[in-house]
């Protein structure tokens, strides 16, 4: 009896350790956890680690010609003992795990212009294998989207498109795009996988224009591309000029359950909010849809009347918290705020209580901020409610400018709406946890996430000054926004001193550990390297960061996504780096941990981001362990 | 007609000190390589930046001062030569231990270590 019951649990646990050999999405799972079980490389041995193989794309644009900059941030997936990587310029190559060597590329042959956002953006591929088991041409195949709409459905063997998805292969999701189709339906996160369906969210652009195309989820057929379902984050009928509230990033699926996870961003235009006052409960919320239909099963708002671009920006973190012998079923969501919210996952209530606060009016005319924001009592945020205060170097070095800057400024901590003198905002929306969200040990309930300490000033322009500044607008991510259609223009700036150094003390990135068993935070440490004209800043200044972390059964960290264009293993322990190496541009993307023929690779995106630096990339790089002899 | 040409011979302080800078110029030439590799490099982590250019920079000024140091006569022009190399010497490794480029600091503090035997030879 007892081996019959030993076999049938390993039974039941051998697909799973199978599936987790390999890295099948975004996240290596469809929970988001970024959890590996190989077991080769260890805390003992890291230090060991090797470059094996490095792929250049080739699809690399730092902008100064024709091709619009290039921002890759996409994690590789390792499935059909293949390596599928998205490159920004919407390719598909597919390469052998252990010697990079390049089995088939896709050209979607889009076109390469910045149609929503500044830069070519891409995230990856998705892979999905037909849940019936059945073979043959397409029943295993890698999706890729692109900036203007459309999703390829290519055969995962031979790279050929799989004729029976959408028109020829090629989904145009623009399709369910109306009525205020002011942009594409970019495509820039790969597709979720919720069993044999497809979950396309989108990004846009809520930065120019007041109103925008309503935030939406289609849910379509993996075979044949056919809607089965759509959810809107924002009533048909609202009242109000916006839009957006859109899925930016990845979801996730608790399939056992039947439920998806949407992280809905915040409504546009981002920064002004006086004509979108009614209630809008999706925005800037976690919400759980049944997977089947779209219905809404539960929703919780993180932010109130969001007018600060608080975008809810990464896949929740869904994880069976260990509790008096058993498991809690949670989520765990990260946010810019630099607060996670710990959920019960099947219900959304909380896990740790959530307070609503009061915090600061608006003194803009016609605003209405919300008079009270959610706030976790547990765990405690990993960004401050105010911040650092006059970094003093940055002060001296440019004769008090930073000082006399911070007094001119509207600053009552957290949640200080966006004003005509300019706000600080900390955490400001480049700060806090990014969309790369965290890592979790399933065993040990203890999560990792990363987060960016960063000062920036929102300021509001009354429409008529703002046309005279920018003779139509910008629609650039820092400087200038329009929002067209509301009374104001924005200017967004990071708070720099004129040398360019940051006015708040560091540091400027961090990496944590909380043990959600308790919410207690068991370290939180300095994460990367500041580098400033090739020169590295003290390591306890850490560096704000993008992408996300791994965590291996092992106890070790694997993470790039800092500005030093580093990548590192970290002690899961302590976080203490442990191992680290030089890449091409900063690896602002989640690494692939995988086994491959009976070793174990980590796998890093080096792409760049001009957010943090201007610095871009092509590089895939695989890390493993001297063979043994 | 035989002719006899009769060369002046350097006074032996003079001989050991020619001798340091010349001992001087070989980390400073080894620190040049270095900075060089580090600036052209792609897996440097600081190829084409500025802080990399300064610091080849640095440490070509070095190697010229090391120069400068061997065929100078003691006068207030080696002395201001002296007092460059150091200060230049102290900035380029500032520079290195900033750029974490090991081997230039490495090479810039050998060559520091050369300038000091070469104040002491010549007191």
């Amino acid at each position: 009896m007892r081996i019959l019951a030993t076999v049938l649990i390993l039974g039941s646990a051998m697909p799973a350790l199978a599936q987790q050999a390999e890295w099948r999405s975004f996240h290596g799972d469809e929970m988001g956890q970024k959890f590996s079980r190989s077991e080769q490389i260890t805390p003992e041995n890291v230090g060991k680690l090797e470059k094996v193989w490095e792929l250049h794309t080739g699809d690399v644009s730092d902008g100064k010609g024709d091709i619009p900059g290039t921002v890759w941030s996409a994690t590789p997936i390792v499935a059909n003992d293949t390596v599928y990587i998205g490159t920004p310029f919407y390719r598909v190559i597919a390469v052998e795990p252990d010697t990079g060597k390049v089995k088939w590329t896709y050209d979607p042959k889009t076109e390469l212009k910045a149609l929503t956002q500044p830069e070519l953006k891409n995230r990856g591929v998705t892979y999905w294998a037909a849940s019936d088991g059945s073979t043959g041409p397409c029943s295993k195949r890698v999706y890729i989207g692109t900036m203007s709409g459309q999703i390829h459905a290519l055969d995962a063997d031979s790279g050929q498109l799989c004729k029976d998805f959408g028109q020829g292969g090629i989904l145009d999701v623009n399709q369910w795009n109306k009525p205020d189709a002011n942009f594409p339906l970019s495509q820039l996160q790969p597709p979720t996988v919720y069993k044999d369906t497809l979950l396309l969210g989108w990004a846009g652009k809520d930065w120019v224009d007041s109103k925008n195309p309503l935030g939406s989820v289609h849910a379509v057929d993996a075979r044949t591309g056919a809607l089965k379902w759509k959810f809107y984050s924002i009533d048909p009928d609202y009242p109000g000029k916006t839009g957006t509230a859109n899925i930016w990033t990845a979801m996730s699926v608790d399939e056992q359950n039947g439920l998806v996870y949407l992280p809905v961003s915040s409504p546009s235009p981002d920064f002004y909010g006086g004509d979108r006052t009614a209630p809008m409960p999706y925005a800037t919320s976690v919400t759980a849809l049944n997977g089947d239909t779209g219905a809404v099963v539960w929703s919780r708002q993180l932010v109130h009347h969001d007018i600060w671009d608080y975008d809810i920006n990464a896949a929740p973190t869904l994880v069976d918290i260990p509790k008096d012998g058993g498991t809690v079923p949670a989520l765990v969501q990260t946010s810019k705020m630099g607060m996670m919210f710990v959920l019960n996952r099947l219900t959304g209530e909380p896990i740790f209580p959530i307070e609503e606060r009061p915090v600061p009016a608006s003194d803009v005319a016609g605003e209405e901020a919300a008079p009270t924001q959610p706030y976790p009592t547990l765990p405690k945020p990993m960004i401050a409610d105010h911040w650092s205060g006059v970094f003093k170097l940055a002060d001296i070095a440019s004769f008090g400018w930073c000082s006399r800057k911070a007094a001119e400024l509207r600053n009552e901590g957290r949640y200080t709406p966006p004003s005509l003198q300019g706000s600080l905002a900390f955490p400001a929306t480049a700060g806090g946890m990014q969309w790369g969200g965290g890592t979790v040990d399933p065993e040990t309930g203890i999560y990792y996430v990363n987060s960016s300490h960063v000062v920036q000033i929102y300021q509001l322009i009354a429409r008529a000054e703002y046309d005279k500044l920018s003779s139509g607008g910008s629609e650039a991510e820092g400087g200038l926004f329009p929002m067209h259609g509301s009374p104001y223009g924005f200017r967004l700036t990071n708070f720099l001193n004129p040398l360019g150094m940051p006015c708040w003390a560091p540091p400027y990135g961090t990496m944590a550990a909380i043990d959600l068993k308790t919410g207690k935070t068991l370290w939180d440490e300095p994460f990367g390297q500041v580098q400033q004209w090739g020169f590295y800043m003290p390591e306890s200044w850490g560096s704000p960061t993008i992408g996300g972390p791994v965590l291996t059964k092992t106890g070790l960290i694997f993470i790039g996504a800092s500005m030093d264009a580093r990548v590192r293993a970290l002690d899961a322990k302590t976080g203490k780096v442990l191992w680290k190496a030089q890449v091409d541009a900063p690896a602002v993307s989640i690494p692939a941990v995988f086994d491959y023929k009976g070793r174990e690779y980590v796998l890093f995106a080096a792409g760049g981001n001009s957010i943090i630096k201007p610095q871009v990339g092509d590089q895939l790089v695989a890390f493993a362990l001297p063979p043994a002899k | 007609m035989a002719t006899t040409t009769t060369y002046p011979t350097l006074p032996p302080n003079l001989l050991r000190e020619r001798l340091v800078a010349q001992i001087m110029a070989v980390p400073a030439a080894l620190a040049v390589v270095a900075a060089l590799v580090e600036f052209l490099w792609h897996g440097s982590g600081v190829s084409w930046t500025t802080g990399a250019a300064l610091s080849l920079f640095g440490c070509v000024a070095l190697l010229f001062g090391a120069f400068m140091l061997k065929v100078l006569s003691p006068g207030a022009l080696r002395t201001t030569f002296t007092l460059l190399v150091l200060i230049g010497g102290v900035l380029t490794a500032l520079a290195a231990w900033f750029l974490e480029s090991h081997l230039v600091l490495i090479a810039v503090l050998a060559m520091l270590l050369c300038w000091l035997l070469f104040i002491l030879v010549t007191r």
